[in-house]
């Protein structure tokens, strides 16, 4: 025993430790300890509080479940602790009572898991501990202690059966003699162990007799068939035992039920039960000796009861009534929990599925139970005709509630009816019934379809379907399964006498669904997800089917055609995406709605118009998608056309009118594909409980697909110069544009990749206002957009649809584009751009039509034969209040040539850092041949005041005109450009020509000057800035120390000398609005170039490098 | 079959979901164990029972699936597949699963069934033993594919449950459990005529010793008590008040886990009468207690009283009544009852006494005590022999159609004049046409308005006073018991028609716009409800006789009075109090709920 004694407060630690995350958590308190042996010690010191020994002894049981187990050694110690507390006087009895339980926990799971330890001493010693305990029958003080005892050893028999057969007879002797309310204990043990003799019958002569006891009680001695192997050598020998002793014996238990608890009831019947079966007592007696727990008030009684009435069913032959009564007012009783009522219903119900196969009549005794309990005269007529009964109560059910209309859909009450209606649906064709032509002949039947289907109209005007009791709201949940067993028992009779009663009813109802339509529309959300789940389920996919052509046929027409129809809309949703029901009726029922919302329109319906009208386009979208254009055609077009003609609302006229050239001009299946590319179908919220709100839902599922997605997709906007930096990180949104022209270049997360320039306004310093061109990149798809001529021609001549067909192709114009932009970047507001008219082109084969209309078509060939693309050019102005890259959002706005209005947002264009580059601003005195110098003694004079620790730093210089001043705060930075001088000065030359204000060395300028891009600059030798080569270029190829580093031996090698001769330098002075200024001096050699940076704005460095790496290295 | 009842575990949580309490039961988990290795499969195999943090992160994913602690109970659009939801069964929302995720082999283990109750803020959850094929069968419902069960027609549960009576007992031990933890192991009322309650077990048992003086005792008296006392009811009594502030003390577990080993020490329950439990522990036995000579002592007996012998009855009628005042819905008045018993016998008696009112047309259901020796139905008169056991205990139940007219009657009309101004009128008769005369404790009646404030109120009561709070107007009729004592107040009573009519102001809880469609939608439903307690003979004609000179034909003997069997001199006191359950008065005005009845 290697771990120290642990205190109470440890011991309290270790036990919460280990319950909360288990015997993982001891280790750090035992210090590898067995810890059986330190609570044995605990348990035996005197100063411990008992309650504290209570819960050691609880521990070391929920121990002993995952631990291996024990050894016999530590068994036998646990015995000798036991012992002793047991023979204490001092021990109170709560003490020695755990401590026996607990031992024998332990024991049984030990031995369990170690079949040697049976035939070891340890059992032994426990089992003669219990003997001597109980041996003292009536005796007084301990007599709880003794309860306990017996209670132990019943246990050690149940897990080791037969362990205590040799000495029943002694058992039983003990029995009689005990009087005192421990007796239960006894009987238990007896009974517990009479039935392992009774079902595994060991050999063995000792236990022939039960009266005369052969062996001695003390000492006990482990049998010997246990000991050789457990279970397995047991010798099944009828009539071994004298029967008719035990017969004798089970008399005498019989007659104890009533001094049991009824929980000890439960255990003597587990054990009595099997013997009475098999010494084959009459089953009567059992009748007589049990009956009595039926009528009381403990439900677990009942559930015995039951359990006894299924074993010999037979004998109670004719009780059914009785006990399905009993059972069925147990569920109507009060007093019980509310768990228990449930059970109750749960037992009939399980009871009925066990009784349908012996007994199909009594549903019908059962079902008039349900409708009239106790009333026996209830029961005459029934028997004639079964099913009156049963549709008189649902029929019942339906009528009481018709009262509750107040409750909302959402509302417990709600779910549960739609739930007995759902398990009424498909009670006739359960999952588990494999064989589809009962239900195929179900549909089929004149007669189903229209009842099972009528019932849905039944429940429109029932907001809940709460039957059998009234008012009492909390006894709910109880209520509804009840009505389980009315669509039970629905299903298991007669259809037809159901149906009688119930197709009877639906005249009635259908008045009364009609005066409550407009009430009923909250449940429309409840419906929708009744179809729902019907639709998904594989097998009653039929019934939700059907249930939507009983909507189709029997609500639509009942619907008043006012504002309330929107509730509808779900509803109108499911029809028209299922190709089983006919669209006509919807279609019809839409077109009167739509006269009715064009009857309406005033001043004060205007939103509610187009509220109705979108949700109305919706419908048709979703016809359109999901069914085929042919069996639409008629109905939806003429819809659409009158829509599109009347409607008030100019949104939805437009739309129809899309809708209505798609209809017509887009065979089936692009048309379906272009639909879907909006994503979600509008119209169908998720939510199908949010019927308040749907009028905020709708109007942004409606514009989202149509619109924004897909514009952008034909309608582009490219910028004219590409930004050299595809992507920088602030630009990392994933709103980027496919250049349709130029897919090869397109890679990854890129930006856009056609030329662009922009214009940089500021006004703060000059108010100049210089401006390059983007160019607006249109392409249109000639289906995009709707040409009323079409749709004209198209009403005029319905004969000549394949004229119609051929003219599609025609491209459509459009006007007064108005492009505006927003960006999140730090720029200033951005004016918005108007593009006056853009004409589509014309298709190859029809160049004389596009030849006379694109007049202001600005056309740029960009090589793609089949895809024309017909493009405006488009500048934005840009004011940065800081010169960083962004992201600008562009919108377009416009006219069809119809008059119809496109709205959406086109791909953003990215702002790079070279859109910001400006040349400086010249003072406005400056005579223009001094500019060349004015920008070199800039570039120096800035140069230096860059420099970190120039005295400049800490200056100030007053804005121009006056508005303010600034302090120049320089930075400084260089960068390696690891390429070839050509194609540098090319690069140079190309982007950042303007901003070229010095080139330094003859080499260097001979080759620009031939060139001749870059001119009105100022050409120096290096001579002719002696200084230059001293304070900047301390690394220049003429330094006494550049030579000397480069002599070092591991470099040596490799530097070619003419790579290392420095050509010359580029001066180069960027203004960067509002007021920055970036300086780049590049000291070029053959093969490399070092640029040093200076700014006076040092966050736009993070971008300046990434664009030197873009503009050379790319 | 049947299979006992057998439990693995039990966990107790408080509303934060953490395990407070927690016990495991290792022979019972032993025999699982054995059960499921016989039963394996790839799919199925023995789990060790989670631990206190497995189980309290189980429950919490649970309530967050599920929505609430009992979840959905029925299949709704959020149930998710393998949850209980999924089954579609109200039941689910008692009997649960959870899903064990042990943390390093990330497998997932089902517990199943596990019993949930909650009482007060404590959720306790029971872990009966089953058979793996049940747990298997279970895991394929809640797992099936489809678009739901359909009733009896496929696997189901409740055959499940039929077949599970350790499902039954564990609910029993879940009840048993939460009333000793809320401190409502209180034994049922016994009204004597020279007290109005009579004290329970322990008054019995202390008691006697007092009175018969017998000093063979060796134990002082009032030790125990005191310790009974202090360690149970007075523990309970503070988690009661407690309650509110949901579990700020914590549960004495010592009480629990004493409770717990006593009555099922190896899981498996074999009494759980907390009473008998809480007596046995801290009284003992002495020497003194002897067994009867000639028979055994019942085991719910532990011990028998000494002392003054007398046994009293109460008979106690609850009425629960919808009534409509409009001529298509016809009144509803039910009563439900129970007669309570005290018996103060020595020895082992059986007492008898006939029972009348047991015309079948009215009485509707008729249950026993489990001591008590049912006769066969039928009959207006019925005799009952039982051996009563110590302290007050519930004789039988009953639910009856009232006997006379509802002892309350009248109407109640309340009418919205303005958006939030209603004018109301209810007009009560107290006990039209009754003969026989009954005294009224007190009776008042509230007006409830849940949904909104009353702002002001204004009324003119023609008796009583009238009150309100914030979402109730509350009309005391009756208050003091002592001023209705004379006959002519009484007489007042049996005829006058109470009148109350006034207007109301509410305010309207401008919440959001759900809010008030639903006041509007709502507000014409309210209902009256009405509480009373009379005492005076049964309404639902339920009675005993205990000088009854009635002879029956069918029996000889015990039918005439109140007899116990060995004949002692006994006192026999009966007295009988009509209360009021649910009873309401639906607006006359507005819509009502009412359930069709059958027709003939």
């Amino acid at each position: 025993m290697a771990g120290k004694l642990l205190s109470p407060t440890e011991w309290e630690s270790v036990i919460d430790d280990y319950n909360l995350g288990g015997a993982a958590n001891l280790h750090r308190w035992t210090g590898g300890a067995s810890v059986v042996d330190l609570c044995i010690s605990s348990l035996l010191r005197k100063d411990f509080p008992v309650q504290l020994k209570l819960n050691l002894l609880t521990f070391l049981e929920h121990d002993s479940l995952d631990d291996s187990p024990l050894p016999s050694s530590s068994l036998s110690r646990l015995i000798d602790a036991l012992r002793s507390v047991i023979q204490s006087p001092s021990d109170p009895f709560a003490l020695k009572d755990q401590f026996l339980i607990s031992t024998t926990a332990i024991f049984i799971t030990s031995l369990l898991d170690n079949d040697e330890l049976i035939s070891g001493s340890p059992l032994r010693d426990l089992v003669e501990l219990f003997l001597t305990i109980i041996n003292r029958p009536n005796h007084g003080l301990d007599r709880h202690t003794r309860g306990v005892a017996c209670e132990c050893l019943r246990q050690l028999e149940l897990a080791f059966p037969c362990l205590l057969s040799e000495i029943t007879p002694h058992l039983w002797s003990l029995c009689q003699s005990e009087r005192t309310h421990v007796s239960q204990w006894y009987v238990l043990l007896l009974s517990t162990t009479i039935l392992n003799v009774v079902k595994l019958k060991p050999s063995g002569t000792s236990i022939s007799s039960m009266s005369n006891a052969t062996i001695p009680l003390i000492p006990f001695s482990v049998p010997q068939f246990l000991i050789d192997g457990v279970g397995s050598d047991f010798v099944w020998k009828e009539k071994e035992i004298c029967y008719k002793e035990l017969r004798r014996v089970v008399a005498f238990l019989l007659e104890c039920p009533q001094y049991l608890t009824p929980f000890g009831l439960v255990e003597f019947m587990v054990a009595i039960i099997p013997v009475a079966e098999e010494l084959e007592l009459q089953a009567s007696l059992m009748r007589v000796q049990f009956s009595w727990l039926l009528y009381t008030f403990e439900p677990l009684l009942c559930h015995i009861f039951l359990g006894i009435y299924f074993k010999f069913l037979d004998s109670f032959q004719g009780q059914e009534l009785e006990v399905a009564s009993r059972i069925m007012l147990l569920s109507k009783e009060p007093q019980h929990h509310l768990v228990f009522r449930l059970l109750g219903l749960h037992w009939i119900l399980g009871f009925f599925a066990l009784i349908v196969a012996l007994k199909l009549d009594l549903l019908a005794y059962c079902s008039s139970l349900i409708c009239n309990p106790g009333d026996a005269s209830g029961l005459k007529g029934v028997e004639a005709d079964k099913g009156v009964y049963q549709v008189t109560l649902f029929k019942d059910g339906l009528v009481s509630v018709s009262a509750f209309k107040w409750l909302p859909p959402w509302s417990t009450e709600t779910a549960v009816a739609f739930r007995a209606f759902h398990k009424f649906l498909i009670g006739g064709s359960p999952h588990a019934d494999a064989s589809s032509s009962s239900v195929g002949t179900l549909i089929e039947s004149d007669i189903f379809t229209p009842y099972s289907l009528k019932i849905i109209t039944f429940l429109l005007p029932f907001e809940m379907l709460d039957c059998l009791f009234h008012w009492a709201r909390w006894m709910r949940k109880l209520k509804f399964v009840q009505l389980d067993m009315v669509a039970n028992e629905f299903v298991c009779t007669a259809p037809d006498a159901i149906l009688y009663g119930l197709v009877g009813r639906c005249v009635a109802s259908e008045k009364m669904l009609v005066d409550s339509t407009s009430e009923s529309k909250g449940l429309v959300p409840v419906i929708v997800a009744c179809i729902d789940r019907l639709l998904g389920c594989h097998k009653h996919h039929w019934l939700g089917e059907h249930l939507l052509v009983t909507l189709d046929k029997h609500l639509l027409p009942e619907l008043k055609k006012d504002y309330s129809l929107g509730s509808y809309f779900p509803i109108f949703e499911r029809i028209s995406e299922n190709d089983k029901v006919s669209p006509s009726g919807l279609l019809e029922l839409l077109m009167r709605f739509t006269i009715f919302l064009v009857e309406k329109h005033g001043p004060d319906t205007g939103l509610k118009s187009w509220h109705h009208g979108s949700k109305i386009l919706g419908i048709c979208r979703t016809m359109l998608i999901h069914r085929r254009s042919s069996s639409l055609f008629t109905g939806l077009s003429k819809l659409l056309a009158s829509t599109s003609l009347h409607f008030p609302d100019l949104e939805v006229r437009d739309n129809a009118r899309f809708y209505l050239r798609m209809l017509i001009c887009v065979p089936g299946k692009k048309l379906k594909h272009i639909l879907n590319k909006g994503g979600n179908l509008p119209g169908i919220s998720p939510s199908t409980h949010s019927g308040a709100f749907f009028n905020l839902q709708f109007p942004r599922a409606l514009s989202d697909p149509k619109r924004s997605g897909s514009i952008a997709s034909y309608i582009h906007i490219e910028r004219v110069m590409p930004l050299l930096v595809k992507q920088s990180w602030s630009l990392s949104l994933p709103n980027f544009g496919i250049n349709p022209d130029k897919p090869g270049f397109f890679e990854g997360i890129r930006d856009n990749e056609s030329p662009s320039d922009e214009t940089d306004t500021d006004i703060t310093m000059s108010g100049n206002i210089i401006s390059e061109s983007e160019m607006l990149h249109q392409q249109k798809e000639p289906l995009r957009v709707m040409d009323a001529k079409i749709s004209e021609i198209w009403y005029t001549e319905t004969n000549t649809s394949a004229n119609v067909f051929d003219e599609v192709d025609k491209l459509p114009a459009i006007y007064a584009i108005v492009l505006k932009f927003t960006s999140s970047a730090p720029y200033g507001p951005i004016s918005s751009f108007p593009i006056p008219f853009l004409l589509g082109s014309p298709p190859k084969n029809d160049k004389h039509v596009t030849q006379s209309d694109s007049l202001a078509i600005v056309p740029v060939d960009n090589g793609h034969a089949e895809e024309e693309n017909f493009k405006a050019p488009v500048c934005i102005e840009l004011e940065p209040r800081e010169p960083m890259p962004g992201l600008v959002d562009v919108f377009i706005e416009s006219n069809a040539e119809n008059g119809q209005i496109i709205r959406g947002q086109l791909h953003s264009i990215s702002v790079g850092i070279e859109d910001m580059f400006l040349r400086a601003i010249l003072p406005d005195d400056l005579a223009e041949d001094d500019v060349p110098s004015y920008y070199v003694d800039l570039f120096n004079a800035l140069w230096e005041a860059c420099e970190s620790s120039s005295s400049t730093g800490r200056e100030t210089f007053v804005l121009k005109g006056g508005k303010g001043v600034s302090a120049i705060s320089g930075t400084r930075s260089v960068k390696l450009l690891e390429v070839p001088l050509t194609s540098l000065v090319q690069a140079v030359e190309r982007h950042l020509a303007p901003f070229v204000v010095c080139i330094i060395g003859e080499q260097l300028v001979d080759m620009v000057k031939a060139r001749g891009v870059i001119k009105d600059i100022l050409w120096k030798d290096f001579s002719s800035d002696s200084s230059f080569d001293v304070t900047c270029s301390p690394t220049s190829s003429k330094g006494p120390l550049y030579l000397k580093y480069l002599g070092d031996e591991d470099e040596g090698g490799v530097q070619i000398p003419t790579s290392k001769k420095n050509i010359g330098y580029f001066q180069i002075l960027i203004f960067l609005p509002p007021r920055f200024h970036l300086l780049f001096q590049m000291e070029l050699r053959d093969y490399s170039t070092l640029v040093r940076i200076r700014t006076d704005h040092w966050p736009c460095l993070a971008y300046v490098d990434d664009y030197l790496e873009a503009l050379f290295l790319n | 079959m049947p299979s006992g009842c057998c439990i693995r575990g039990l966990w107790i949580l408080n509303n934060q979901d953490s395990v407070i309490f927690s016990r495991k039961f290792p022979v019972v988990e032993r025999r699982w164990r054995v059960a499921c290795e016989k039963e394996s499969d790839d799919n199925f195999k023995y789990h060790l029972l989670p631990y206190d943090s497995e189980l309290a992160s189980a429950f919490a994913d649970r309530k967050k699936r599920e929505g609430s602690a009992r979840g959905f109970g029925i299949h709704v659009s959020q149930s998710v597949k393998g949850s209980d939801s999924w089954v579609d069964d109200p039941i689910t929302r008692h009997v649960i699963s959870l899903h064990i995720n042990k943390e390093e082999k990330g497998e997932s283990n089902l517990l199943w069934p596990l019993i949930l109750h909650i009482k007060g803020p404590y959720s306790i959850l029971v872990l009966p033993l089953v058979e793996p094929h049940h747990l298997k069968s279970y895991s394929r419902m809640c797992n099936r594919s489809d678009c739901g069960s359909a009733v009896g027609a496929d696997e189901n549960l409740s055959s499940l449950l039929l077949d599970l009576p350790s499902i039954t007992g564990a609910f029993i031990v879940a009840h048993t459990i939460g009333e000793i933890i809320i401190g409502e192991a209180v034994e049922s009322e016994v009204v004597a005529a020279s007290s109005p309650s009579v004290g329970g077990l322990l008054d019995s048992l202390t008691g006697s010793i007092g009175i018969s003086g017998i000093s063979a005792r060796p134990k002082p008296v009032a030790a125990p008590v005191a310790a009974s006392t202090a360690s149970g009811t007075a523990v309970s009594g503070a988690v009661m008040s407690d309650a509110p502030k949901m579990g700020s003390r914590p549960l004495d577990k010592d009480v629990l886990r004493s409770f717990i080993s006593s009555a099922m020490p190896f899981g498996t329950p074999l009494d759980l009468s907390y009473s008998n439990i809480s007596a046995i522990k801290s009284t003992g036995f002495s020497s003194a207690d002897t067994p009867p000579a000639d028979r055994k002592q019942p085991a719910w007996k532990p011990y028998l009283y000494r002392g003054k012998q007398r046994i009293l009855f109460t008979i106690h009628d609850t009425v629960h009544a919808a009534m409509y005042d409009r001529d298509e819905i016809p009144d509803s008045i039910t009563i439900s009852g129970q007669v309570n018993c005290r018996a103060e016998l020595e020895g082992l008696p059986d007492v008898s006494f006939p029972l009348t009112g047991l015309d079948t047309a009215r009485v509707q259901s008729l249950t026993f005590h489990p001591c008590a020796q049912v006769p066969e139905h039928g009959g207006d008169k019925q005799a009952i022999t039982f051996s009563p056991p110590l302290g007050n205990f519930v004789l039988m139940h009953y639910q009856a159609l009232c006997s006379v007219g509802p002892p309350i009657k009248g109407f109640y009309q309340l009418s919205m004049v303005s958006e939030n101004e209603g004018a109301f009128l209810f007009k009560l008769s107290l006990m039209e046409g009754y003969k026989t005369p009954l005294t009224i404790e007190f009776c008042a009646v509230t007006m409830p308005f849940p949904r909104r404030r009353v702002v002001s109120f204004d009324g003119t009561p023609s008796i009583g006073t009238v009150s309100n709070t914030d979402h109730s107007v509350e009309w005391k009729i009756i208050t003091n018991t002592q001023a209705l004592l004379g006959r002519a107040l009484r007489r007042l009573f049996l005829e006058q028609l109470d009148l109350l009519h006034g207007k109301l102001k509410e305010c309207l809880r401008l919440d959001q716009q759900l809010e008030v469609w639903l006041m509007k939608t709502v507000i014409l439903k309210l209902s009256l409800v009405v509480s009373f307690k009379m005492i005076g003979p049964s309404l639902s004609g339920m009675s005993i006789d205990p000088k009854s000179r009635l002879k029956l034909s069918g029996f000889k003997q015990c039918e005439h009075e109140v007899s116990i069997f060995p004949a002692v001199k006994a006192t026999v006191e009966i007295s009988t109090q009509v209360t009021s359950g649910d009873y309401i008065l639906w607006n006359t005005l507005g819509k009502c709920p009412v359930a069709a009845t059958p027709e003939a």
